[in-house]
């Protein structure tokens, strides 16, 4: 069995493309496209690594990521913020809350899988 | 748009057509000189690309006969080189050519040097002018000068009657008196500014008023030129064939071809996803009339995001420019950019990139 990402986000036709593109690189994926769906996934299906979108209905990227980085058994999943945002404020917010890498929309294939790998393999 | 190449070597103006024909221009080959220089004259391309080395009359010569006949001169020449030899292209240039290339030189690189060249103005059709005044002899004066320059011509007294008339006759450019009886022209102005169909007609507004905060007022809303009455023919006349002259050029540049490839792995998702544009496009044209900047920011950022992970970066930038427009409340550029994302999607042309 692959390993499992969860991406959390809500505008669909980026969740159909980046889902799709995993999938084919052999994945196992799993989305929300918003962030109390996002995090109650989470935990239930501890993934190997999230993608998470910042702006997101219910419950934000930021919070979503808090919560889990305050959490010990899910800390250590690495979260890999999915913004179109290229806001310095952005960069540094999501150091301050623990998010462990940022792939900017849109995003080229190659820098997905690439991100993907590089935490998980 | 009409593209003469005069190049010596047959496989590469074959190539050139070919990459020019594909980006929906209309290419025309000429491998010599005396024929190029006949193309020029009986074809009037709107674009020469000139080969400097060519048999028979370098292609100096050639570029100097087409600057220097006043049927011609205005054509742009864009020179292909391969001399490293700048003495050579400053010559080129010095003698009126747009710009040059050094062979060899990449099909993308031409096609952003031409897209970048002003299109002179054609008027093929005759322009339709709505005049809507309440002055029966200033009607008369306008229509019989109008007519007589070239124009087609049909007024209203009010702005029932006229608004009307827009959704019927849809003139190429509104003539509007901005002190008419019953509502008055700056609210028609207003409504006009907010109709899905008309908001992209100029508009000319002429006015008895002398008033600077007025002016300020109507110029806010958007028009294209503001005249004070009393005023003299020349000058509205001048001031239209300025005004038509700008949408010319704005409608040559937007009703190109856009050819996007996309990655054939994604193919199957392309239709659903252009589906939905379509569907931002219709709810950015309702929360434009409502002024919703906060929607229009969204639809905008969401855009941004999903296009170039589709390979439509023409999205990612409309997208991100709708974004940064509605954030700054500037409801001018949103309105061109909404114009922009209409025109990209009617004349979007997808191709598989095998």
């Amino acid at each position: 069995m692959g390993k499992k990402i969860l991406i959390v986000d809500d505008e669909p036709d980026i969740l159909k493309v980046a889902v799709y593109r995993l999938k084919k690189a052999g994945y196992e994926v799993i989305s929300a496209e918003d962030g109390g769906t996002g995090l109650n996934l989470a935990f239930k299906e501890k993934p190997d690594l999230i993608l998470l979108d910042l702006r997101l209905p219910v419950m934000d990227g930021f919070d979503v990521c808090q919560q889990l980085k305050s959490n010990p058994e899910f800390k250590n999943i690495p979260v890999i913020l999915f913004t179109a945002s290229s806001d310095k404020a952005v960069e540094e917010k999501a150091k301050e809350i623990g998010a462990d890498g940022h792939l900017m929309k849109p995003f080229e294939p190659q820098a997905l899988l690439e991100i993907v790998k590089r935490f998980i393999g | 748009m009409k593209i003469l190449i005069i190049e010596s070597d047959y496989e590469m103006a074959k190539l050139v057509a070919q990459g020019l024909a594909n980006a929906a221009y209309e290419p025309i080959v000429s491998t010599d000189a005396i024929q190029g220089l006949n193309f020029v004259h009986t074809e009037k391309p709107d674009l020469i690309i000139l080969d400097l080395f060519l048999p028979a009359g370098g292609g100096l010569s050639i570029l100097e006969r087409i600057k220097g006949s006043p049927n011609t001169s205005n054509i742009p020449v864009l020179v292909i080189t391969n001399e490293k030899d700048n003495e050579y292209k400053n010559n080129a240039l010095e003698m009126g050519a747009i710009d040059y290339l050094e062979k060899p030189y990449d099909l993308n690189a031409l096609i952003k040097i031409i897209e970048k060249i002003p299109v002179e103005e054609k008027i093929e059709t005759k322009n339709k002018i709505l005049i809507i005044e309440d002055d029966k002899d200033l009607i008369k004066l306008m229509m019989r000068k109008l007519i007589a320059s070239g124009y087609v011509v049909s007024f209203a007294e009010d702005t029932y009657q006229a608004m009307a008339l827009v959704e019927k006759e849809k003139p190429d450019l509104i003539i509007l008196d901005l002190l008419l009886p019953g509502g008055g022209g700056l609210t028609f102005l207003e409504r006009l500014k907010k109709t899905t169909y008309a908001f992209k007609i100029p508009v000319i507004v002429l006015t008895g008023v002398k008033d600077n905060k007025y002016k300020e007022e109507v110029l806010k809303i958007g028009v294209a030129d503001y005249l004070e009455k009393p005023f003299k023919e020349e000058i509205l006349l001048s001031s239209i064939k300025k005004t038509l002259k700008d949408k010319v050029v704005r409608k040559k540049e937007m009703s190109k071809k856009i050819i996007v490839y996309i990655d054939p792995e994604i193919k199957d998702l392309v239709p659903d996803f252009l589906k939905n544009r379509g569907e931002d496009l219709k709810s950015l044209y309702i929360a434009l009339e409502k002024e919703d900047y906060e929607n229009i920011q969204k639809i905008g950022h969401k855009m941004k995001g999903s296009g170039g992970s589709y390979g439509f970066d023409g999205l990612t930038e409309i997208g991100g420019s709708l974004e940064q427009a509605a954030k700054e409340k500037k409801i001018e550029d949103i309105k061109i950019w909404i114009d922009k994302l209409s025109f990209y999607l009617e004349n979007l042309e997808i191709r598989i990139n095998e």
